[in-house]
């Protein structure tokens, strides 16, 4: 059986110009990536045109990247970013409310009315913890924190989503 | 009894987004192109150095014999290429630098000479 | 004359043997094209080229050119150019050989190369004739 070849491995053959490699990343996290972008921009449409600018840049970064982590790791800034730069362009274009929390697109109305009172700060590492899978390193590696804080603003962070769901 | 948190963690899914066939299409082909041009850019380069090199040469040599004293640039080097020199040092004409077949750091009359001598000589 | 008292010196130093000194004359023709530049080479079997001198008519009547390490050996590059502005066309006597062999040499003579060109630097055809001393 193929021992499936990790990311780095993946962007070291893609680095040498191999066109399969690339598409076998593409496969393996496209589906995060649009995901990802519609959390942040709520538009099916926007979040394909992300899709594209986020493997574009991955492209353009190919030629000095050297991956340390997942590939999902160097590219969540990266996505964040670009949707939320869409986002930021529709509402300048609608009449969407402008302090609608991000993130939190497609996800359950009363999930997202408890998610809207948690700060910023403590709503990204939930995400990442909780939707994205990060492991804390992975979330300390993506937020360039040290893992003491991470570990301490999750800590808060599932302290005051108890108390938004009721829990003692 | 569940944990209401555990619950509520577990209701946090990713949105689920289809992509059209079309835009894996899109970007992959951009990919394809994107690495090839990689690929090829070391063969590139050297094409386009030896690219340069082979008209500087040409432009150079106008095509000739790159052989010391090919005046006249037919590939050879005998006494038709003395006397071109000779015709072009009486006219004025310009010069080639590689024409000072004595090293001297001047195109002139000796070089006639050493072209003379060359195109005799039995060895 | 300088070529003559050598060969008389060559002459007598030889002994015992039936060489003899010959003089080839050696023609071409450039047709109607006025001649500026020309290098022949050639060989002549058992025979050794004693001496050089030049043609008949200017502006080839000073020697050519050729490698001094010819002399004695059987073959040669003759070579020359003129820059005069009013060089003559058609059949000329561009030089003179002169051949020590036991025998009549100048049947033996074989035309190796033949360079020649026209006022302006062109290549142009040149026919080559070898004749003993006296034929026309």
């Amino acid at each position: 059986m193929a021992v499936e070849r990790t990311d780095a491995e993946l962007i070291e053959a893609c680095q040498r110009g191999d066109a399969r490699a690339f598409e076998t990343l593409y496969r393996r996290h496209r589906d995060w990536v649009v995901s990802l972008a519609f959390r942040f921009c709520g538009n099916h449409d926007d979040a394909l045109d992300v899709l594209q600018e986020t493997f574009h840049y991955l492209l353009r970064k190919l030629p000095g990247l050297r991956l340390s982590a997942k590939l999902t790791t160097f590219l969540y800034p990266a996505v964040k970013h670009r949707a939320i730069d869409r986002r930021r362009a529709a509402t300048r274009m609608t009449a969407l409310p402008a302090e609608e929390p991000v993130g939190m697109h497609g996800l359950p109305l009363d999930v997202r009315e408890v998610w809207a009172t948690l700060g910023p700060p403590q709503r990204e590492v939930l995400e990442l913890r909780f939707l994205e899978g990060f492991s804390l390193d992975e979330i300390a590696a993506t937020l360039r924190l040290p893992v003491g804080t991470v570990k301490s603003r999750l800590h808060y962070a599932l302290a005051a989503l108890r108390q938004k769901i009721g829990e003692p | 009894m569940d944990d209401p948190l555990t619950r509520f963690l577990d209701r946090l899914e990713p949105p689920s987004v289809e992509v059209p066939e079309a835009v894996d299409r899109r970007i992959l082909g951009h990919a394809r192109w994107v690495l090839l041009r990689r690929r090829m850019m070391p063969v590139l380069a050297v094409a386009a150095v030896l690219l340069v090199a082979v008209t500087f040469g040409w432009q150079r040599y106008g095509g000739r014999s790159l052989q010391p004293g090919d005046v006249d640039g037919d590939g050879s080097v005998n006494i038709v290429d003395a006397y071109v020199l000779a015709v072009r040092l009486r006219d004025g004409s310009e010069l080639d630098r590689t024409w000072d077949l004595d090293g001297d750091g001047h195109v002139d009359e000796r070089d006639i000479e050493v072209l003379g001598k060359r195109s005799v000589a039995l060895r | 004359m300088r070529y003559l008292a050598i060969l008389l010196v060559c002459g007598l130093a030889l002994s015992g043997q039936e060489r003899r000194f010959q003089a080839i004359e050696l023609f071409v023709d450039s047709g109607d094209t006025p001649l500026a530049a020309w290098q022949i080479e050639l060989t002549v079997a058992d025979a050794s080229i004693v001496g050089v001198e030049g043609g008949a008519t200017a502006p080839w009547l000073d020697a050519p050119r050729y490698d001094p390490e010819a002399l004695t050996g059987g073959r040669i590059i003759l070579a020359a150019f003129t820059l005069t502005e009013n060089a003559p066309a058609g059949r000329l006597r561009i030089a003179r050989l002169h051949i020590e062999a036991t025998d009549n040499a100048s049947e033996r003579v074989v035309i190796a190369a033949v360079v020649a060109a026209g006022p302006g630097g062109e290549r142009i055809p040149l026919e080559v004739e070898c004749l003993p001393y006296g034929e026309k």
